[in-house]
């Protein structure tokens, strides 16, 4: 963050407000794709900021329909007193002829229904519409330096590969062990993360890019590399906000011949039981079923607009498909719906990418 | 292909906005009736972020719009109306708080000027404070935190840090409806983030919390 001159400052920051120009917008997304210093700075100026989201609530955006009545009837009433006459009381004549509505045209439940719908179609049209695109660039912004992330593990991923004799980083992990323990200190390894914890231990990645600015519950490691050596595993979930292939079993995966998902954005169905950190001492964590819902939500990292997936050509893509190669969801294990953090994929070809 | 798209609808949008506008000049109340629903909601969240008491704010969103249709006809119609509708806004929020303020002989120093602080103070703002991501679970016990800290803002950094965060308006936008220079709105801004940053840290734990 320190190495940054005070015009990138400026111009990131005008960048966050989104109050920069063509060129300074381009500026912005090159420091946050290459500069380490940009993403920690834009991270912590959204990690200070977001709280205001608070102010963001239905209660706090929604005019209520009184105040837009007592507004016009105080302008009309004022203008029937001013120097323009009005020739009716729009509102009363309003309300008059709303009342004689009720009374006689709302005959059967089904037309009340077509229109209790169709007015609230309307309302999500309107809001579509009107309210303000507020968060949009803002989260474009976090999507692009999501993808800067994803690709610089991917780059840390292949030169890991090429010291490994072609293989991804993987430690000794049984099938059946608990993928989603991130943080646990025991001796045998458990968490899908520990694989991915080799990059950082070993220098082929820096822990910043392991966690997606847009991730609510994100946190950057602040240990130095002595300390960082010492330890097993990411501290905890905080630390990690992306999911990765799950490997077990032969624990030397080799590195993918052909462009397949390795990683991405959080993966969404496993999201609230690994908030309760009281499921960790155990080995299971309550079962999930996949309903319809979680079978096609996207991660919540991008508040489930989508998910930067990165493929084993080093390409990295922002996108809501889940379903990639023969029907395979990234997300899931093929035919399995009921999942306790233990499961496994039985083919090679079933990518499940964890926790 | 997608640009000009979004370029033949923002150009549409345009017209359309410049047809309403130009009725409404007109003293068309059905136009002056769209305008209201066009803008209600950013008008009234605006306000509740930036006063915080339901009575002032219904009593300066009617006040808005009262203004609105009495000064049609001094309303240059080439202008964009949003910028121009948030000058009223605010000035008459401003103007709910003196009355307030006056009524509750609350002390004039939430209304001083603050040392206004620049880029450089924003980022040891930053780096100063490990700033917890905002987090859905905690959401109901830092709403109301995070209402105190506003409140207790000075208010050319509340409104200013409104109308960037939330209504995204340029730099020239926001000079305009302040009536103040760009140079100040920006470091307005670098003080209100640092602000709002001390504030929030001290809230919720770590941190003197001093201004």
């Amino acid at each position: 963050m320190d190495t940054l001159t005070k015009e990138q400052r400026d111009i990131l920051l005008d960048y966050y407000f989104e109050c920069a120009n063509q060129n300074e917008s381009e500026i912005a997304r090159g420091l946050l794709e290459n500069h380490q210093g940009a993403v920690e700075f834009f991270s912590r100026l959204y990690d200070s900021l977001s709280p205001l989201e608070h102010l963001n609530t239905e209660n706090d955006t929604n005019c209520p329909d009184h105040l837009v009545e007592k507004t016009l009837a105080g302008i009309y009433s004022q203008s029937q007193s001013s120097d323009e006459p009005v020739s009716v009381n729009r509102l009363e004549k309003l309300l008059a002829e709303e009342s004689q509505k009720v009374a006689t045209k709302r005959s059967s439940f089904w037309k009340g229904l077509a229109e209790t719908v169709g007015v609230a179609a309307a309302i999500l049209i309107m809001s579509g519409i009107f309210v303000p695109v507020s968060r949009n660039m803002r989260a474009h912004a976090w999507q692009t330096a999501c993808q800067a992330n994803l690709s610089k593990i991917s780059r840390g991923l292949t030169q890991y590969a090429g010291d490994n004799q072609g293989f991804l980083p993987a430690v000794a992990t049984k099938a059946g062990s608990p993928w989603w323990r991130v943080g646990s200190e025991g001796q045998e390894s458990q968490s899908n993360t520990r694989h991915l914890w080799l990059l950082v231990r070993n220098g082929y990645a820096e822990p910043e890019a392991f966690t997606c600015q847009g991730c609510a519950r994100g946190k950057t490691i602040k240990l130095d590399r002595g300390q960082l050596v010492k330890l097993p595993d990411f501290p905890n979930r905080r630390y990690i906000s992306y999911s990765f292939k799950l490997i077990s079993d032969s624990n030397r995966a080799a590195y993918p011949k052909s462009a397949t998902p390795l990683m991405s954005d959080a993966n969404p169905i496993f999201e609230s039981c690994l908030k309760t950190q009281t499921c960790l001492s155990k080995g299971e964590f309550e079962p999930i079923r996949v309903c319809e819902k979680l079978a096609r939500i996207n991660s919540y990292n991008h508040r489930t607009k989508g998910q930067n997936i990165m493929f084993s050509d080093g390409a990295v893509r922002f996108t809501t498909q889940r379903i990639f190669g023969q029907n395979d969801d990234i997300f899931t294990v093929r035919d399995l719906n009921i999942y306790r953090g233990n499961e496994k994929p039985n083919t090679e070809a079933d990518i499940f990418l964890v926790p | 292909m997608t640009n000009s798209i979004n370029t033949s609808e923002n150009h549409s949008n345009s017209s359309s906005e410049n047809e309403l506008l130009r009725r409404y000049v007109a003293g068309d109340k059905d136009a002056f009736e769209e305008i209201l629903t066009r803008y209600k909601d950013q008008l009234y969240a605006f306000l509740r972020r930036f006063l915080n008491n339901q009575q002032l704010v219904e009593d300066a969103f009617q006040d808005t719009f009262l203004q609105l249709y009495q000064s049609r006809k001094t309303f240059e119609k080439d202008k964009p109306l949003r910028p121009w509708l948030f000058t009223i806004a605010a000035n008459k929020a401003r103007d709910a708080l003196r009355k307030q303020q006056r009524h509750d002989t609350v002390s004039i120093a939430a209304m001083a000027e603050p040392t206004e602080l620049s880029i450089d103070d924003v980022m040891n703002s930053l780096k100063a404070y490990e700033i917890t991501p905002y987090d859905e679970a905690e959401k109901t016990e830092h709403a109301e935190r995070v209402r105190r800290i506003i409140s207790e803002m000075p208010e050319n950094l509340r409104e200013i840090l409104m109308l960037a965060y939330f209504e995204q308006f340029s730099y020239k936008q926001m000079a305009d409806v302040l009536s103040i220079p760009i140079g100040t709105v920006k470091s307005r801004l670098h003080t209100a983030i640092v602000f709002f940053t001390k504030k929030w840290k001290s809230a919720t734990g770590d941190g003197d919390g001093k201004f």
